[in-house]
This record gives structure tokens, C-alpha cells and sequence, in this order.
């Protein structure tokens, strides 16, 4: 038997209760967050599958917000012209020789992934080429003979008229200004400059040059006369190879491009695996032994909360008057106190018997508890320095 | 379940095949064999379900004094429970040695002791235990919390027992006191003595020096059996901190040593904390274990967030004694709960009853009423002093209406008011 010292009880505990209720507790505790995952983790899964199916890319024939260029692709597709889009380079090249010349290469490359080499090839490989929004290597690839010429401010408001005479530009009578500006012998939608006029729209030999992406986005290809621009521009040949070059195509210069090549093969696995020991090791921390204890704190009140309130209000509407009459009535009653005169005496008698008492001139406590001059902040202060020090003089600890 | 530290040293030596064998199958399949070595523990370790807990936990203890309190834990199971265990006690306990490793053969008890220090006073309590037992393989654990509740009562300190010899002391050398310095209505005839030098002629007893050779005196006692009635208020008012103490807890101080001195002094003592209804009662009728039940009562008591409604007092004092009482109010002087609440029931209370209304005196008002440094503290000052004001003015308006003010620093409480206590039993108005 357990000896039990004074005042001591034995309590046993109620038997804990059994498994299943155990799990069925832990299941209602857990369940509102177990929803929450799971909507997560479909939410994040539809995500995915719905970035997976739509192509993000500007212009690209796949991808139908404003910025891309389904509705051209469809209507091409429409008119019976095949329309092609190859991945990478080699995929280009291939699609351009299985059609053996009969087709259009689309080059769109604004970030300009691709090598002089890699444009010299496909430049060799393309018969019939429109180039959308070109720089300088692919110019000089492609077209030697056009050069840009800087960039003008898009201006929806007004278009600038064709004024040329190239078949794919007969149905065109004007399009939207602005844009990458092009200077080359033959050109479209002209804009003068002091060295010359230069084209939105240039073409030498087999290759086209679009100076604005607007001719081709589904957001802008209705406005104007963009629609038979790209239409004729485009479907020419009977396919249209629509390529446009990704950062994979980019042939690297250097001897590595990423510092990730040159590491070997396990270390990413070995990062995975540390990831997933970290997992493992919060799990280890995470666990708490037992559920937080409460304490169930009492009320805490500051004594002097209210004094302090009304100090504030006092400071907040600069009421001197009333901290005046305060200290003084305050200090009377000490003096008082101190002289022995009992509550009934007036201010008056009070401050005739300490100037008798304490030998301090009367026309000084005169000014002091009766004062007329405490109109400011500063002027309080002082005052109520004076008055401290004057009750010290007197004795009144 | 509960992962253990060796599952995750475990865990990072899992990265040797990840490296030897770089891919994302060797990276499922070491996971796979971790996760089921530790299902393994958790299977192969015994039910923390199977243990029975019994606690014993001291009844009482006083605030500021250590004490232990027991658990035992029976394994009722087949197999043996090794692990670790965690008494929840509330922080305020101050319980030490709550983390504990476990060892229990099946069948047997094992008794852990948990110090416990107070730090607040009131029903401190336990609400669980929660049991790991560790599987053979020290990899995981099962985890499970079971109910096992229990409390202790932490009494109120009584710090003020100090002052108590100094105080028996004086209660004493009124005993067989010469009556005349004290002569007035009420004091008790004690005994005769022969006249000693020095005693007031006065007090003489003709009559029976007559009978003697001796000038023999009268003795008096002051009288016994009178009935003291504490009040103490358990309102809004007495939540408020006073130099780091709540108005409640200095007005349970006064109150003990009120209480042991009047009992002492031969008188009864009732007991009463009140705001709007009773919140605790102790009577008279059992003398001797007075202390050990007013503490006992006081401990749980904690400061009501309502206003006192003291219109109900006078009916609970009636209820208490019928008699003339020295009836002692803990309370606030705080002007609006004062006037409107006390005021009007107190000229009735004190043409029965001798009336003490006993408050705490709040030190940081003078220290801020008295300084002048800057304009923020002159406004703060000016506020102290009108906040003073109004409490003399209060003062004397209590005064007026024949009750005795005992107005006192936290520290000082308890000691005035038993001086006062003793300065009416000496002069005979109880």
C-alpha cells in the first residue's frame, strides 16, 4: 500500500477510452484540415493540367489570349494551309525539307535564342520566309539588304496607309502605326524620318519582315486591314512552319551554361533525399508530447489607470485652469494640515499664517496661491516648481 | 506516433544508397524501408493504453511553499512499457520533474514524485498525462494522453503572520489592565489584586480593601465574545494592482490577521466575501479550525468583472449576527462605486453595528502628485492630486456618517487595521 502523507488523496484515473474513439476524436479534430489539403491539392492539379494544355507564349499559334495568334492559325488551317510547329531547330529544319520548298517559315525569335549559325542554317534550309519583329543577326541572315531602324510608339488612333504596291498587300489599305521600323528598298506603311522613309512592313527577295506583332495577334488582327496583312503575308505556300525558337535551342559559347552540368549525377538526389529528411526531421521536432496546458490568467488592472486617464485629458485639452485649482487646493490642504488649522479655515487665513509661520515674505505666497499670470503650459510648470519648492521652504515633506 | 531522434540520424544515413545509387527508385525505396522499420517499432511497442494512472496530490498547499505530488502508473498489459511520460500541470504550478522516463514491467506499479511550487494562488489543476512508449527498436513510438485530473489548493500566504506576536503582545497587556485609563462603556470586571505603586487611586475597591489589609484594586478585562463580521469585497474594484498585488489578495492579508487576532482576543469571527451575492462564508460556530477554513475558502476566490451591489449587504450581515458587531468592509475607496453603492446603507449599518471600512492606499498617486519635472508630469500630478482629494473628501463624508476609515499602503494594511481593531477593543466600543 502507498503511504500517503497528511491531507492526501489517492484519485485513480478513468480508464482512457478506447481506440477506435481514440481515432474516430482524431479524425474530427483533423478533418476540417484534411478538406483544406485535399482542395489544395486538386486546386494545384487542375493548374497544372490547364497550364499543360494552352501555350503561354506571345504569338504563338497556340495560345488564345490576346497576346497570341490562334484566330490566324485557325483561319490559315481554315483556307486549307497546314500549319506546323516544330519544338526545336532540328524539328524546323526537318519541316522544312520534308516540304520540300513549298512552304513558309515563320520565324519569331524576340529573345534571339538562336546562333548565327543556327540562322545561317535555316536561312540556307527556307525558301519562302517571314520574319516577325527581327534584330540585326537575323537580318543579316535572312535579308542583308533591310537594316532596323529603331522603334516607333504604337499609335492606335491612327493608322498610317499602305502606299506600295506589293501583291500581299493589295487588299491592305492601312494598318496600325508604329512598332520596329525597318529601312530597306522595298517596304510598307512608310514613316518619314530625315534619312529616308522607313517601313513597318519590308520585303526583299523571299523574305518578309513584320515590324509590328499587332499584324498577327488574335487581340489586334481585327483592327484595320491587319486580318488580309497576315492572311496573304502567311498563306502563300501550302504550309506554314511556325517556329518559334525556345531557350533550349540556344547554342551555349562558353564551355558550361550551367554550373548544374558540371556536378555529378548524385547530387541532385542526394538534395531531394536532404529534403526529404528534413520533412522527416520536423516531423521528429513537430510532435508535441501531450496537449498545451491553459492557464487561466486573472484580470490585471492598473490602480492608477484612472489618475493616469485623466492626466491625459488634462494634457490633451491644455487645461491649465484646472490643473491649477487642483495643485492648489491640493497644497492648501497640505499647509493646512501642516499649521493645524482644520478643514473649515479659508485660503486666505491659510496663506496669512504660514507667511507668519515660516518667515517667507506674504506678498510672495500671495502670488503663489493666488495666481492670475498661469495662463500657459510653461508658465504651469513653473508655477508648479514654485510651489513645490515653497512647501519644502515651509517643511511639509 | 512520435518519431524518435534515432529514426532521423536514420533518416540522413539513408543518404549513403541515395548516393551510391543515385535515382528517384532508390530514393522511394530507402523511404519506404524507414517508414517501415518505424511501423515496425510502433507495432512491436507496448499499448500505452494498458497503463492504469493513479495520482495523489496534497489537498492544500500555501502560496510560496513547495510541496510534491504523486503519480503512479500500473502497466495492466502483457509486455513491458518503456518510454517517457509528461504530467500536464498548469504553468502556474510551478510543477518540476513533469517529463519523466517510464519502465513497467507488465503487472507492475511505479510511483514518479512532481514538485510543485506554487506561483498563483487558487484550485491549481492537472488535467492529463500523456505516455510514449518506445518500441523495441528505439525508432518510434506510440503516443496517447489519458484524462487523469486532479487539483490543489493553493492557500493565501498570510505574510502578515509577522505582526501577529507583536499584536498578541498588545492584545495581551489589555488583559487585567487598571480599568480607569480606559473607563467607558462596556469593559468587563476581571478580577481584584492588591494595589501596586503607580496604579490610579481611582480604581481602588473600598469595599473589599475593608474586608482585607491590603488596598486592593479592581481589574478589568476588555469584553469577550464580541462578534467581528469581515466583509470582503470581491467586486470590479478589487481586480485592481496595487504596488504588484490585486486589492483582494492585500484585502485577504488584513483579513487573516484581523481574523486570528480577533480570535485570539476571544472574540468570534464571521466571515463574508461579497460583491453582488456571497461568494465564500465562513462562520464562527467552529472555533480552532477558524484559519485552516478561512484560508480554505479564500483560496478559490477571484475578482468578480461586476460591479458591488452593496444594497444587499445589511441582510447578510443580519443573517450573520443580530448582535452589535465590529462589522470590517475590504473594499475600494474608488468615489463612484463608494457613493452610489455605500453611502446609502451605511448610516443604518453603523447605528447597529461598529463599522471599519478598510482600503488600500495606493503609494504611486503620492509619488506622482509630487512630481513636477515637466509639463506631462505636472498634468499627471495635478490628476494624482484631484484623485487624492477626492478620496479624503470621501473620507470624511464616511466619517461623517459614523464609520471608522482605515486608509493604508498594501503593506501597511493589515497591521493598521489590527491596531485599530486593538484601539476599539481598548476603549471599550465594541
Amino acid at each position: 500500500m502507498t503511504r500517503l502523507s497528511d491531507g492526501e488523496r489517492l484519485q485513480p484515473a478513468a480508464p482512457p477510452a478506447s481506440a477506435g474513439s481514440t481515432w474516430r476524436r482524431r479524425w474530427r479534430a483533423a478533418r476540417l484540415w484534411v478538406a483544406i489539403a485535399v482542395l489544395v491539392g486538386l486546386a494545384a492539379l487542375y493548374y497544372a493540367l490547364a497550364q499543360g494544355a494552352d501555350d503561354g507564349r506571345a504569338l504563338s499559334p497556340g495560345n488564345p489570349a490576346p497576346e497570341g495568334a490562334q484566330a490566324v492559325a485557325r483561319v490559315l488551317g481554315d483556307h486549307g494551309v497546314t500549319v506546323e510547329q516544330p519544338r526545336d531547330l532540328d524539328a524546323a529544319l526537318a519541316a522544312l525539307s520534308a516540304s520540300g520548298g513549298h512552304s513558309t517559315l515563320l520565324l519569331h525569335d524576340p529573345q534571339a535564342y538562336l546562333g548565327r549559325d543556327q540562322l545561317a542554317r535555316l536561312a540556307r534550309a527556307s525558301r519562302h520566309t517571314v520574319l516577325v519583329t527581327p534584330g540585326s543577326p537575323q537580318l543579316r541572315a535572312f535579308a542583308p539588304g533591310i537594316r532596323p531602324a529603331g522603334v516607333v510608339p504604337e499609335d492606335a488612333a491612327s493608322p498610317v496607309d499602305a502606299g506600295c504596291a506589293l501583291p500581299a498587300v493589295a487588299e491592305t489599305r492601312n494598318a496600325a502605326a508604329g512598332g520596329k521600323m525597318y529601312r530597306a528598298a522595298t517596304g510598307c506603311f512608310a514613316y518619314p524620318t530625315s534619312a529616308g522613309p522607313a517601313y513597318g512592313y519590308a520585303v526583299e527577295g523571299t523574305t518578309t519582315v513584320l515590324g509590328n506583332p499587332g499584324y498577327l495577334a488574335n487581340g489586334d488582327v481585327l483592327a484595320f486591314d491587319h486580318a488580309p496583312l497576315a492572311l496573304r503575308t502567311l498563306g502563300a505556300e501550302p504550309t506554314l512552319i511556325w517556329y518559334q525558337p525556345t531557350i533550349a535551342d540556344h547554342e551555349s559559347t562558353g564551355p558550361a551554361a550551367s554550373p548544374f552540368e558540371l556536378l555529378p549525377g548524385w547530387v541532385s538526389p542526394a538534395l531531394g533525399w536532404l529534403m526529404v529528411f528534413g520533412v522527416l526531421a520536423i516531423c521528429w521536432r513537430a510532435r508535441r508530447d501531450g496537449p498545451l496546458v491553459p492557464e487561466p490568467l486573472p484580470v490585471v488592472v492598473p490602480a492608477s489607470e484612472t489618475a493616469e486617464g485623466l492626466a491625459r485629458l488634462y494634457r490633451d485639452g491644455h487645461a491649465v485652469g484646472a490643473a491649477v485649482a487642483a495643485l492648489r487646493s491640493a497644497s492648501l490642504a497640505r499647509l493646512a494640515a501642516h499649521l493645524r488649522l482644520g478643514h473649515g479655515s479659508s485660503a486666505d487665513s491659510i496663506v496669512a499664517t504660514a507667511a507668519k509661520e515660516s518667515g517667507i515674505p506674504g506678498p510672495r505666497l500671495r502670488r503663489l496661491y493666488f495666481p492670475d499670470q498661469v495662463a500657459t503650459e510653461a508658465a504651469l510648470v513653473a508655477w508648479a516648481q514654485e510651489l513645490h519648492t515653497v512647501e519644502k521652504e515651509i517643511g511639509i515633506p | 506516433m512520435a518519431l524518435h531522434r534515432r529514426f532521423v540520424w536514420l533518416a540522413l544515413a539513408g543518404l549513403l544508397p541515395v548516393v551510391l545509387w543515385p535515382g528517384g527508385w532508390t530514393i522511394a525505396a530507402t523511404l519506404f524501408v524507414l517508414l517501415a522499420a518505424a511501423g515496425l517499432d510502433v507495432v512491436l511497442a507496448a499499448s500505452p493504453r494498458t497503463v492504469a494512472i493513479e495520482r495523489a496530490v496534497p489537498r492544500s498547499v500555501r502560496l510560496g511553499e513547495p510541496a510534491t505530488a504523486h503519480l503512479y502508473l500500473r502497466n495492466t498489459g502483457s509486455r513491458r512499457l518503456r518510454g517517457r511520460a509528461r504530467d500536464g500541470w498548469q504553468p502556474s504550478a510551478g510543477a518540476t520533474g513533469t517529463r519523466f522516463a517510464v519502465d513497467l514491467p507488465p503487472g507492475e506499479r511505479r510511483g514518479f514524485a512532481i514538485g510543485l511550487l506554487p506561483v498563483r494562488r487558487g484550485d491549481l489543476a492537472v488535467h492529463h498525462t500523456t505516455l510514449r512508449s518506445a518500441g523495441p527498436l528505439g525508432l518510434a513510438s506510440r503516443q496517447l494522453t489519458h484524462s487523469s485530473p486532479g487539483s490543489v489548493r493553493v492557500l493565501p500566504p498570510f505574510h502578515a503572520k509577522r505582526h501577529l506576536p507583536s499584536k498578541l503582545q498588545r492584545l495581551r497587556e489589555l488583559d487585567g489592565r487598571a480599568a480607569i485609563q480606559v473607563r467607558g462603556a462596556g469593559t468587563e470586571f476581571d478580577s481584584l489584586r492588591d494595589y501596586v505603586r503607580g496604579d490610579d487611586v481611582r480604581s481602588i475597591d473600598w469595599r473589599a480593601t475593608a474586608r482585607r489589609q491590603n488596598v486592593v484594586v479592581r481589574t478589568w478585562r476588555p469584553e469577550r465574545d464580541r462578534r467581528v463580521v469581515i466583509v470582503l469585497d470581491t467586486s470590479r474594484t478589487s481586480a485592481a494592482r496595487i504596488a504588484d498585488e490585486p486589492r483582494l489578495d492585500t484585502g485577504m492579508e488584513a483579513a487573516l490577521l484581523l481574523a486570528v487576532l480577533a480570535e485570539r482576543g476571544g472574540d468570534r469571527v464571521d466571515f463574508l466575501a461579497y460583491d453582488r451575492r456571497p461568494r465564500a462564508r465562513v462562520g464562527s460556530a467552529s472555533k480552532g479550525v477558524m484559519l485552516t477554513q478561512l484560508v480554505e475558502s479564500m483560496a478559490p476566490l477571484e475578482p468578480e468583472l461586476i460591479e458591488a451591489d452593496f444594497s444587499g449587504l445589511p441582510a447578510q450581515v443580519r443573517a450573520i449576527s443580530s448582535h452589535r458587531s465590529l462589522l470590517v468592509l475590504l473594499t475600494a475607496l474608488d468615489s463612484g462605486a463608494v457613493e452610489e453603492g455605500l453611502l446609502p446603507i451605511l448610516p443604518a449599518l453603523a447605528s447597529q453595528h461598529v463599522v471599519v471600512i478598510a482600503a488600500v492606499r495606493d503609494p504611486e498617486l503620492d509619488l506622482l502628485a509630487s512630481d513636477v519635472s515637466d509639463t506631462a508630469a505636472v498634468y499627471r500630478a495635478a490628476a494624482a492630486a484631484r484623485t487624492l482629494q477626492q478620496r479624503e473628501a470621501l473620507k470624511e463624508q464616511l466619517r461623517a456618517v459614523g464609520a471608522e476609515v482605515v486608509d493604508a499602503a498594501p503593506l501597511e494594511l493589515p497591521p493598521v487595521l489590527a491596531d485599530t481593531y486593538i484601539r476599539l477593543k481598548a476603549t471599550g466600543r465594541l
